[in-house]
Parts: structure tokens; sequence; C-alpha cells
């Protein structure tokens, strides 16, 4: 059996690529040994999909099927086996021919050289290294480090502190703008209040920092381009959004910023971390391909 | 998302030539900001939207449809606009992405078997549990493998299968209580008030008898119990509640709520209040107890609406059948009063050992839990839909004093692949449950996508979200809007709605906003709230929207109420028709009736009719978008764009047949406030 699953293992790594030409040949040394139990775990692991059967497809013909309650009882019922449904088939039926057809690929080697079990084979690989690192070290200086290495990544965007009077399109854009403007010459010359204009609008009317890119999400480019030209401290438009016509006053541009450090140590830790596991993965990696003798042609 | 960084750039680049320029400005002062108070504060609400549903990689089953890496991080990260990778998938690597960053999340995993999915996956637990059979296959279980399920699954149908066997070589509670605190430290950290919210929580997931008994626990604070409370410590509801009360408690910091879901799928379980047990006073403070902490239902999430059901509990609302998981037909059964309507207007799916129609559970009451353990056969009532739930609570109100089915509504996703608020319908829904091939125009493989119009991943829907109307973008905030109610559910759209009634005066329409909202919540209450008595003897009601992408097309108002011999009925008023549906052709191209630009926003004021002060009622209000493509109208239009399927070859291909086996392409995207409720003599 572990020869079996050793040859398994070993035609499906050496299974040329369909890109360029590369194969890996095993170099003999005491690491084999390593290598050939992790692999050997894994192709085990491949192997007893599905049921308690003897790993060794094809050679054991006994299909022991569950009761029928037990089968019928699987409570997140919206999983869907492989196998099309058939029209009056039982649940029984279907599984049966599920763990047949299955053990009948295994005993064919389908599931050699085949590019999807290869690729999983090696995802479960790539997730085993991951958990295989353990919780990198770090010292407050390298956290320190890192956050000025990647001081952008940090970086706050410009902000806007607004508040704005919405005109309802409903009888369209041209009537809505007309009473934008009109509303805004009142503004101007003192005789309306900003309070007292206007229609309803669903959400907020003053929005205190809010990122240029969410008042390009909420209110379109339109507005984004004029609320950044506006004059601060003073009402203008009519600008367009998706929702109707809008007049703004611009209350503050707060400029793009680099926080200190202590406010956002949490995230540069966390990345860092994230940086120094990738690194693990690297290395053992690096540890595990110097092992094969790589020939390019 | 490269376009809005773009435009962004462009925009921030020229006003810094314009400074550049010498426009100076004088610098302003802006309003004070209390301390405590983020510079959005207004106390006439914002809304947020958010995501209170999501699992990762350690819940059993989202491992077992494939998501073998994406944690309660990847969670936040993508609810925070960040590119993530979807599970392992057999097909290779995709991608996905919010096009606008959610405001609020709860990372949600199964409390049941976090510790064990941990013991699985890590050999330095115990090598003796990771090298147990039952873990070697749940490592290596195909995305959707039925085995799996049985194996995993089967212990939440019966409280005494108890934990696994391979509990004995480890400590799975000290397993769970360490991912347990994880998922909390990473909560905690990406909590940041003013900008995003994440809620602690969990799902606590019984599954008697194969029937969804299923609820979220969602903490306030950073207080949380040492460990979550799961069905195997808790198989019954109170006694979840009740352990809970004793490791959570008020006054050491620690509040929570819960929320539960998928009533449609309960078989009249999740949601029964049991009039015959009326006169056990044990049963009705344990209903009172219960009620008092579950204030929100997610009616809205993958596995569908709980809305109504067209023919259930008699209605006649085409409109229930939106998003319907259980869409076979409903049994014409004179004996329960469904004589019409028992067609159902979807075409049959298949949907593993469904009977031919659905069967109204005998008297409208679940059936006992025990010896029906086929989950297939179960049945549905009334109150498996919230309209039900509603009727069957104003009638017990009159017996026992109060409503034990008075919820907020909410929509959430479920999404298991740790993509939070995923509801994105061009890129088919991210979640359903793993279901890769689901994935739309970014699945390459056309078997699957075949797969997937054919079979369940064709009912079920991206998801819903939860909108939330509140001061501020913190945690305070926002769950005590939970708790009052102020909340609405959508399909997915960032539609923003808003109710209100009082005694207010007629046409607040027209009224500068300030003022209509000042008076709408100085003279009346919010969603969720209860009507006041007013002066004129009848309220009026405010109905508010603000479309999102695509344009409104209708405003209506749903009023239930209770008559004097106990019947419940349903009436649904228009508010208001913008438009007739827009055309959508094959390729999702929209030719609106109306110019969309006339119908993106909406005032309604609103008296009943036939308002009685003597009698009690629940309104709630539903808006709808104009017609868009559903994620299958999304999915067939980019098969025919790449040349894959030609409808002149495959007639009957789910894409291009008209008849039994077509998928439904077309929907209307559609929001639904929490209810108001009137009852006579409250004050």
């Amino acid at each position: 059996m572990v020869i079996a699953a050793l040859v398994h293992a070993g035609v499906a790594m050496s299974t040329p690529d369909r890109g360029p030409t590369a194969w890996i040949k095993l170099r003999a040394g005491p690491e084999l040994l390593m290598i050939a139990l992790g692999v050997l775990a894994f192709a085990v692991d491949a192997l007893r999909v599905q049921s308690s059967l003897p790993p060794v497809p094809g050679e054991d013909r006994r299909i022991e099927v569950p009761a029928a309650d037990a089968l019928r009882q699987t409570p997140l019922a919206l999983a869907d086996d492989a196998v099309g449904q058939r029209g009056g088939e039982t649940e029984t039926a279907r599984w049966i021919r599920s763990e047949v057809l299955y053990r009948e690929a295994l005993r064919l080697g389908l599931d050699e050289g085949d590019v999807i079990v290869r690729r999983r084979l090696v995802q479960k690989m790539e997730y085993l290294l991951e958990g295989m690192s353990a919780v990198p070290e770090f010292s407050p200086a390298e956290v320190e480090r890192y956050f000025h290495t990647h001081a952008e990544r940090y970086r706050q965007t410009q902000a806007y502190t607004f508040t704005h009077r919405f005109f309802s399109s409903e009888r369209g854009i041209d009537a809505a703008t007309a009473r934008a403007r009109e509303a805004l010459s009142q503004l101007r010359d003192g005789t309306a209040l900003a309070e007292t204009l206007g229609d309803p609008y669903t959400d907020g009317n003053r929005h205190g920092q809010m990122p240029a890119a969410r008042v390009l999400q909420r209110f379109g480019e339109a507005f984004l381009q004029g609320l950044d030209r506006a004059p601060a401290g003073e009402w203008s438009g009519p600008l367009r959004s998706r929702h109707g016509i809008h007049l703004v006053r611009r209350e503050r541009t707060h400029p793009s910023r680099l926080p200190p450090l202590d406010e956002v140590r949490a995230t540069v830790v966390r990345d860092l971390v994230d940086e120094l596991r990738r690194r693990q993965v690297e290395q053992r990696y690096g540890e595990i391909e110097a092992r094969y003798e790589i020939a390019q042609r | 998302m490269t376009s809005v960084v773009v435009r962004v750039f462009a925009v921030v680049l020229s006003s810094v030539l314009l400074v550049a320029c010498g426009s100076s400005e004088s610098p302003q002062i802006a309003p004070p900001v209390a301390p405590g108070e983020c510079g959005d504060h207004t106390p006439y609400r914002n809304a947020y939207f958010g995501d209170l549903h999501v699992h990762t990689a350690y819940s059993f089953d989202a491992y077992l449809f494939g998501n073998h890496v994406n944690d309660p991080q990847i969670a936040y990260d993508f609810a925070k606009g960040e590119r993530i990778r979807l599970n392992d998938s057999a097909r290779g690597e995709r991608y996905v992405q919010l096009q606008h960053p959610l405001d609020f999340a709860a990372v949600t995993d199964h409390s049941e078997y976090i510790g064990e999915v941990r013991m699985c996956t890590d050999p330095e637990q115990s090598p003796l549990a990771y090298h147990d059979p039952l873990c070697l296959q749940f490592r290596t279980a195909q995305p959707g493998d039925s085995v799996g399920f049985l194996v995993w699954g089967l212990r939440l149908t019966r409280p005494y299968y108890g934990r696994h066997l391979f509990c004995v070589y480890g400590d799975c509670p000290a397993a769970a209580q360490s991912v347990w605190e994880q998922t909390v430290r990473v909560t905690n950290a990406e909590n940041a008030p003013c900008r995003f919210t994440a809620f602690n929580g969990y799902e606590y997931s019984p599954s008697s008898d194969g029937s969804r008994m299923h609820r979220n626990i969602i903490f306030r604070g950073n207080e949380v119990p040492q460990a979550p409370v799961s069905y195997f410590d808790a198989p019954e509801p109170i006694e979840l509640f009740r352990r809970l009360n004793d490791v959570c408690r008020p006054e050491d910091g620690c509040e929570y709520l819960s929320i539960p879901h998928n009533s449609n799928l309960s078989h009249g379980r999740l949601l029964w209040a049991d009039p015959e047990r009326f006169s056990d006073p044990q049963y009705v403070a344990d209903l009172r107890e219960i009620s008092r902490l579950n204030p929100v239902l997610e009616m809205m999430q993958i596995k569908g609406a709980s809305e109504c059901k067209l023919g259930l509990g008699g209605s006649t609302d085409e409109e229930c059948e939106f998003e319907q998981v259980r869409a076979k037909p409903l049994c014409c059964d004179a004996a329960n009063g469904i004589t019409e309507h028992c067609v159902d207007p979807l075409p049959s799916v298949p949907f593993r050992g469904e009977p031919n129609c659905h069967e109204v559970c005998p008297g409208d009451r679940p059936r006992a839990f025990q010896n029906e353990p086929d989950n297939s056969q179960g049945c549905l009532a009334s109150h498996d839909f919230l309209r039900g739930a509603f009727l069957k609570g104003m009638a017990a109100q009159k017996t026992l004093g109060f409503n034990p089915s008075r919820y907020a509504l909410i929509g959430s996703t479920d999404n298991h692949n740790a993509a939070s608020g995923d509801t994105e319908e061009a890129g088919g829904p991210g979640a359903v449950l793993g279901w890769e091939g689901a994935h739309g125009g970014q699945d390459d493989d056309p078997e699957e996508r075949f797969d997937v119009l054919t079979n369940i991943g064709r009912i079920t829907n991206p998801g819903g979200l939860a909108g939330i109307w509140a001061e501020q973008n913190t945690r305070e905030s926002l769950y005590a809007a939970l708790m009052r109610g102020e909340v609405f559910a959508t399909s997915g759209t960032r539609l923003r709605l808003r109710l209100f009634a009082g005694d207010y005066p007629s046409g607040l329409c027209n009224e500068p906003d300030e003022r209509l909202k000042r008076i709408a919540y100085e003279q009346g209450v919010p969603m969720g709230g209860d009507i006041p008595l007013t002066a004129a003897g009848t309220p009026r009601f405010l109905v508010q929207v603000l479309a999102d992408r695509h344009p409104l097309q209708r405003t209506q108002i749903v009023k239930l109420w209770v008559d004097a011999q106990g019947q419940g009925h349903e009436r649904i008023f228009e508010l208001g028709r913008y438009a007739e549906p827009a055309a959508v052709d094959e390729q999702c191209g929209v030719r609106f009736s109306v110019p969309p630009e006339s119908r993106m926003s909406a005032c309604h004021e609103w008296q009943d009719p036939d308002f009685d002060p003597a009698q009690a009622a629940s309104y709630y209000a539903r808006v709808f978008e104009d017609r868009s493509c559903r994620w299958t109208g999304h999915l067939c239009a980019a098969l025919q764009r790449s040349g894959e399927l030609h409808c002149a070859d495959q007639p009957q291909h789910p894409c291009c047949t008209s008849g039994e086996d077509a998928v439904i392409k077309v929907q209307q995207e559609r929001a639904w406030s929490s209810p108001l409720w009137y009852t006579p003599g409250s004050p």
C-alpha cells in the first residue's frame, strides 16, 4: 500500500504540465524519508475519501450502504451530490451510484494525472505549509520599521465635511435645477435660511469627514468634483447626483494625512505578522524545493 | 474599483493644483463635535448597511463546502473593501471584492464544532484526534460531499448524539474556547468607531430533525462569554438563553441579542408559540424571555425570503413568491383552506427528495419534534413566514398581554466564503454554501454553470443586507437601533427606506428636510415602534425612500390584523407607482418605461382608510426597485456572450427554454421596513 501510494504521488508530481517543460527528479538523501512520510500522509488522505473503506481502491468491491434513515437525515440538505438527479431515484440509490462510480474511478486510476486532483493536492499542501508555521516573533522596533517602509498603506485619504440641500428630480432634472438656482439666490441674498429650503432627503444632510471615495459612491463623480471646488463656508451649486440636484456648503476639506503609528498600531502589527508568516511559508517551501533537482529545458 | 481610485485621485489632484494656483481658503471651523460623537452624528439618524451573518473557515460546513482558508480576519478585510481569494476551488483561483465597503459586519461561525474543526485541521492540538478517521475524512472531503454533512450534521439533529468520539483524545471545549478567543480578538481589533463596526457574534445551530432552528447571537461590546453556548450545551432555545444570561450579564458589561433566521425552513418550529400552553405560567414566562431577547428577524438571506408564501394563510400576494427556496407548489388542500394559488408560478426545481408539493402542517402547527426524521418531508406552517408569525403573535397578545412574535426585520447573507455582504448579482451568489459554480460570470467551467442553473443553486440567491438607522456608526448606536427596531431588510441592494407614524400635519413631504425629520421624530415614532393614539384619531404614515443603483418602481404598505373572530387578514396598499416595470432583454439590457432620474427618491404620506382605533394592527412598508437581471440572468447572458451557449442549438437549456425547466432571470430588488404596531389602549 505504501509503495502504491508513493508511486501514485510520484506519478502525479512528475506529470509534465501543459506549460514550459519542467520536471523534477527526487534526489536521494536522508530527507527522503521525511518527504515520503509527508507525501504518504497526503496520499492516504486523498484516497480515504467518502467512507471508511480500506484505502487500497479496486480490491475491495464490497459497499456498505448506511441506513436509509441516516442518509436522508442530512440536515444541511442543500448539499448535493456530484451525481445528477434522475427522476424517481431514491437517496440511497444516488448514494450507491456515487460510491460505485467513485470507486471505479479510483480503480481505473482516473485520479492520477488529473489536473483537478493535482491542483487540490497542491492547495492542501500550501494550506499545510501555512498551518505548520508558528506565530512569528517580532520586536517593537520591527513594527516601527515596517510602518515607515509601508507608510503609504496607512495614509488616510482626503475627506470632506459638508452640508447639502436636496431638490428632487421627480418632475425632471431641469425643474429641480431651476428650483435649486432660485434657492441659491435666496441663500446668497440672505432672504431664506438653508433649513427652510429644498425637499426631504431620506438620508443625512450633513456629513462629517466623509472620505472622497465614499462621496463618490454616494453622490457620484460630478458631485464630488463640484464639492471639491466649492468655496469653503458658502452655498454653491447646483450639483447633480444619482438622486437629483443639490446645493452644497463645504465646511472643510480634510487633507490626506499619515496617522501616527500609535493610531494604527493594531493594523500595522497584523500586517507585519502576515508578512512574517508569508516569509516563513516561503522559507519552508524553499527548504522543500531544495530537496529536488529541478532541470529546465 | 480601479476607476474609482483614479477618479478620486483626479479630484484630489485638481484640488492640489487649485491650491497651488493660489486660491487660498480661510480656515473654516467645523461645528463642534461632542466627545464620543462621530463627524456624521445626527439625532435624525443615518442609514448604515452591513451583514450580521457571515461564516468563515471556522464553521464546519464552510470547511466542508471547500472554504479552508478564509477566516474572520478575511471576512472583515472583505467587508472593508479589500479583494479576497475565494476558497480553494478545484477550478483554481478566483477573487471577489465589494463594489462599496460595508459599514458594519459580524462574523457568526457555527458554535457547534468550532473546536472540532480546529482539532481536525491543526495537528498540534491533538495528534490523535488529527489522525482520527473522521478528521481525515473532514480534511479530504470534496466540496459538497454529502458524507461529510451526514457525519457532522447528524449530531445537530438530536441532542443525545453529543460530540464527536474523537473528543476523548483531546479537549474539544477547550479548543472551541481558543478559537472563540481568536475570533473575538480579531473582531475587537477590526471595530473602528465612526468608520466600521464589527460585532462579536456566533450562530447557535440546532437542526432538530432537519428543521432549521438557527439564531445568531450578537454581543453589544467587547465583553463576551468565555465560550459560546452551543447546541451541545443547550439543545432547547430557552436553555440557550438561560445559559447565556448566566455567562453574559449586563452588570459585567455583557449584553446580547438573538436573531432567528430561516424560519422558512423550520417546518413550523422556529417561531412557534403554542396557544394550548398559554395557561402554563412557566411556558409563558419562557416565551416572554425569548421574545425580549429576540427583537430582530433575519427575513432575507441566501436560503430565501421569509416574508410570505402565496396561498399559505390565504395570501393572494404574488410578490410572496420572490426568492422562495421551497418553491414547489402547495398541495391543494381544502381542509386547510388551500383551494387557490396552489399552483406555484415557479417551475419545479429538483430539490433532493422534495415531495411533489408542499404540505401544510396539520392544523398549521408544527408536528411533534420526534418521529419526524425526514427533512425533505417537513411541512410548511403560516408562521414560517413573518406575516403568519405577526398575525399569530397579535392573536396571542389578546391572551398573553404581549406579542411573542414581535420582530424588527433585517436581511443578511449567510455567506460561507467569508465574503461579508457580497450581494452582487452580476457575480452570482458568492456564498451559497460554497457552490463555486454559482459564481456566474467569474466561473470558467461550463458544466458547473449548467449544474448551477439546473440544480439547487438556482433557487438560492446572493443574500440580503441589514439597514440600520442610527445616530452614528458605533457599536452602541447600532445595537440600540437593533433593540428598538429602527432597522430594515433589503434583498441585497442599498436602497434607503424610512417609515414613521404619528400625529402629523398633512403636507410633510413638501416641507424642508430638517422640519420633516424633526416633526417625524417628535410627533411620532419610527419603524419598530408603537403607533401612539393621535388627537385626530387616525395616525398619519410617512414613507421616505432613496434609490440605490436601479430606479424605484413602486412603494406599498402591508397591513396585518386579526379580527374579533380570531381570523388573520392582510391588505396591501399602493402608495406610489412610479413606472410600469421595465423590459429586460437577454443581455440584461434594460428599457425603462419612465426616465430613471424622475424616480430616484420618493416621499409619501398615507392614512389607513379603514383605521379602527379599537382594532390592533401592524404595518410595514415594502419598496420595489425597477426590474433588473437576477444572478441567473447575468449567468445566462454571460454564457451566450462567450459563445458557449447558442439557444438555437440547445433550446432545452434552462437559459433558453420557457418551459418547466426555465430559470427565473429577471427580478425586482426590494426593501422591507420593520413594522409599526398599533395596539388599542396602549399609551
